[in-house]
């Protein structure tokens, strides 16, 4: 009866212990695994988002900007898209020689406009250079008057235009895009659009994550926070994840669903 | 008496103890709780890495952009529309025993001196293997210099032309050398803000010879293409140092322009024409248009060259020196002995209260709308577009 007593209480006492490290070491292992994906998750879409703003353009001089609209939780610009070079510029047309073309995808109109350098009247000095913008060319296969495939965009430039438009010179495609909150299927994410293509409500790109979990800040150059398109060189976009399944805090913990933040700050490379 | 053996006990061979299976499922439980953490946080610390990695890749591509513009290869002036120049891979940490990244950066020319300089960053792994690759871009343009010449002699402050002196105003061509346009104008022989004062039998003519008591001869005439132009300096020669047997050399094989020899400033000699100094004709250095930057006085003898003397101080050209090109100095400029031979321009400053700037023996000073725009076409670098020149790329 000692003996039998004896080995109950051993068997609670190791078993109960084993059951106490077993959940613990469950919980400790779903929340990482849920911490990994959120920190993952939040990561792999900030670079997306960095890459995508590091080419908009603002200067501060002449008060242009690629900054279309701005605000705490929502953003729209133009994303540049293609980078080629002219084989050939007409009144009607400039062609883009294809094997120069370096871009994810080809251009396809009207969802991609185009960027036309334009080189000054001295030719021998940067400073009254400038690009000029075409919105929503027709864009067809062509070719180059060395008969290599090309892009055709049409425009319409005049003969003072033609002269400041170089064969071979620059050209850039952009496409008109909105990064911004969005609520799907009960759960906040950070959403992207294309204006240009029509689309009409953002598609979730990063997240889930909380409510008011997208935070949009800009900066000028003297690192003060700005309301001018025009005079942003940094924009620092805070991301507040949430896991997608509950987690406990740590051995003992509430269960939950978990909570990290993420901050991005991108220099606009090409603000002035 | 001994007492007998305890009967052994008896073994129930159908007992089964569950302690051992219990164990055993706690291990392949914790075991695969353990196994999923581990394989999460390897992913996590992968991915970290890899973040990690595209990071060095992208900065070793910024390096090469900037580095392309920063050093600029006057050789890079002379590429054809079009077509894509690979340079030597560049392993910007190797000096601190670092091989871990990388760039390579290829140059394309466009039309009307427009470039696209594009750097391929790459992180390695300790077997050279790339871990990440990253293609960032900037477009540029070529930027000459410009100066405002006037005449063959600019001077701030009087000048005194002695001996056999031959200054002259009328646009020539350096002797042998082709592609010169042909009609530039004739400038003046000497512009002063003073006086011009001469011993001995010295030639000055030009269109007019001289201006005297110009108004218009001020410090920035000088001082302004000078800063403009330092940026540029190629070879800097600091102290103020006698600088003897100036003349074009050569490395490797095939033979090279020795860009790396301060003493090397071009060859602005050509086959058929006399050169002056101890170097032989060297045609590799005919294209090779040095900055060449003095930061305190300078004594120049014997040799030759072609560029743009930039002296902070007094210049001195004690004889049988002959350079094509510009030369601008902030403090006075002094020619003595013989064999002095200068085509292009020369600008004097004398900042220096009492200044002069004195030609005596018998140098030879022309000016040459050739010689000047060959030596700031070649000196030209690339710089970014101002609007727009940083673009992310795709691996061609």
């Amino acid at each position: 009866m000692v003996e039998l007593i004896v080995a109950l209480i051993l068997l609670l006492v190791v078993g109960g212990g084993m059951y106490s490290m077993l959940v613990g070491v469950q919980r400790i292992s779903r929340r990482q695994t849920e911490i990994s994906v959120l920190q993952g998750g939040l990561r792999t879409g900030l670079q997306l988002v960095q890459s995508e703003l590091q080419e908009v353009a603002a200067n501060s001089g002449t008060g242009q900007s690629d900054i279309l609209s701005m605000s705490g939780s929502a953003f729209s610009y133009r994303a540049m898209r293609g980078l080629g070079e002219t084989c050939a510029v007409t009144g009607s047309a400039v062609k883009v020689r294809q094997s120069s073309w370096s871009g994810l995808r080809s251009p396809a109109g009207p969802r991609e406009s185009l960027f036309l350098f334009v080189d000054g009247a001295d030719s021998a000095s940067t400073a009254d250079d400038s690009w000029m913008r075409v919105d929503g060319p027709t864009i067809t296969t062509s070719t180059c008057p060395d008969a290599s495939p090309a892009w055709s965009f049409a425009v319409t430039l005049s003969a003072g235009q033609l002269a400041t438009i170089r064969a071979p010179g620059p050209v850039r495609t952009f496409e008109s895009m909105e990064l911004g909150r969005i609520t799907d299927d009960g759960q906040d994410w950070l959403g992207m659009r294309s204006i240009s293509a029509g689309e009409g409500v953002l598609v979730p790109v990063v997240g889930p994550v909380t409510a008011n979990g997208v935070g949009f800040a800009y900066y000028d150059i003297n690192g003060a926070t700005t309301t001018t398109a025009s005079a942003v060189k940094m924009i620092v976009i805070t991301l507040r994840g949430i896991t997608q399944f509950q987690a406990n805090a740590g051995m003992s913990g509430q269960l939950a669903r978990r909570v990290d933040s993420l901050s991005v700050r991108v220099q606009l490379r090409n603000a002035l | 008496m001994r007492s007998p053996a305890p009967a052994p006990r008896p073994v129930h061979h159908d007992e089964r103890g569950i302690a051992l299976a219990i164990a055993l499922l706690a291990i392949i439980v914790i075991g695969a709780l353990i196994t999923g953490t581990f394989f999460s946080g390897r992913t996590e610390m992968q991915s970290g890495r890899n973040a990690l990695y595209l990071g060095q890749a992208t900065e070793a591509a910024e390096t090469g952009l900037a580095d392309a513009f920063a050093s600029w290869n006057s050789t890079w002036n002379k590429f054809g529309v079009g077509g894509d120049s690979i340079r030597t891979t560049v392993m910007p940490l190797a000096g601190s025993g670092d091989n871990s990244v990388r760039y390579t950066q290829i140059v394309r020319r466009m039309g009307a001196g427009l470039y696209l300089v594009t750097a391929r960053g790459e992180k390695l792994d300790q077997g050279g293997n790339i871990m990440a690759t990253r293609l960032l871009a900037r477009l540029g343009k070529l930027v000459p210099p410009w100066i405002d010449i006037t005449s063959a002699v600019t001077s701030k402050g009087n000048v005194v032309v002695s001996g056999n002196s031959d200054i002259d105003g009328q646009n020539v061509a350096p002797n042998g050398w082709g592609g010169c346009p042909v009609g530039g104008a004739d400038l003046a022989g000497i512009r002063t803000s003073g006086t011009v004062t001469t011993n001995g039998t010295p030639t000055i003519s030009g269109d007019p010879a001289t201006v005297q008591n110009d108004a218009t001869v001020v410090d920035s005439l000088f001082q302004k293409p000078y800063y403009q132009l330092l940026p540029y300096a190629t070879i800097t020669i600091t102290g103020s140092p006698d600088w003897n047997n100036v003349g074009p050399s050569t490395t490797g094989s095939p033979a090279r322009c020795n860009t790396g020899d301060v003493r090397n400033w071009g060859e602005p000699g050509r086959t058929g024409f006399g050169t002056t100094g101890s170097a032989p004709l060297t045609p590799v250095c005919q294209d090779y248009y040095p900055v060449i930057y003095a930061n305190g006085g300078l004594k120049l003898q014997t040799g030759r060259g072609q560029g743009v003397l930039l002296v902070a101080g007094d210049l001195d050209i004690r004889g049988n020196f002959e350079f094509d090109g510009v030369i601008i100095a902030l403090g006075e400029v002094k020619t003595d002995g013989t064999g002095n031979k200068i085509t292009g321009a020369i600008l004097a400053n004398n900042t220096v209260i009492g200044d002069l700037t004195t030609f005596s023996g018998n140098p030879t000073v022309l000016y040459s709308q050739c010689a000047v725009s060959a030596v700031l076409q070649g000196t030209a670098k690339g710089f970014p577009l101002t609007e727009r020149s940083w673009a992310q790329v795709n691996t061609r």
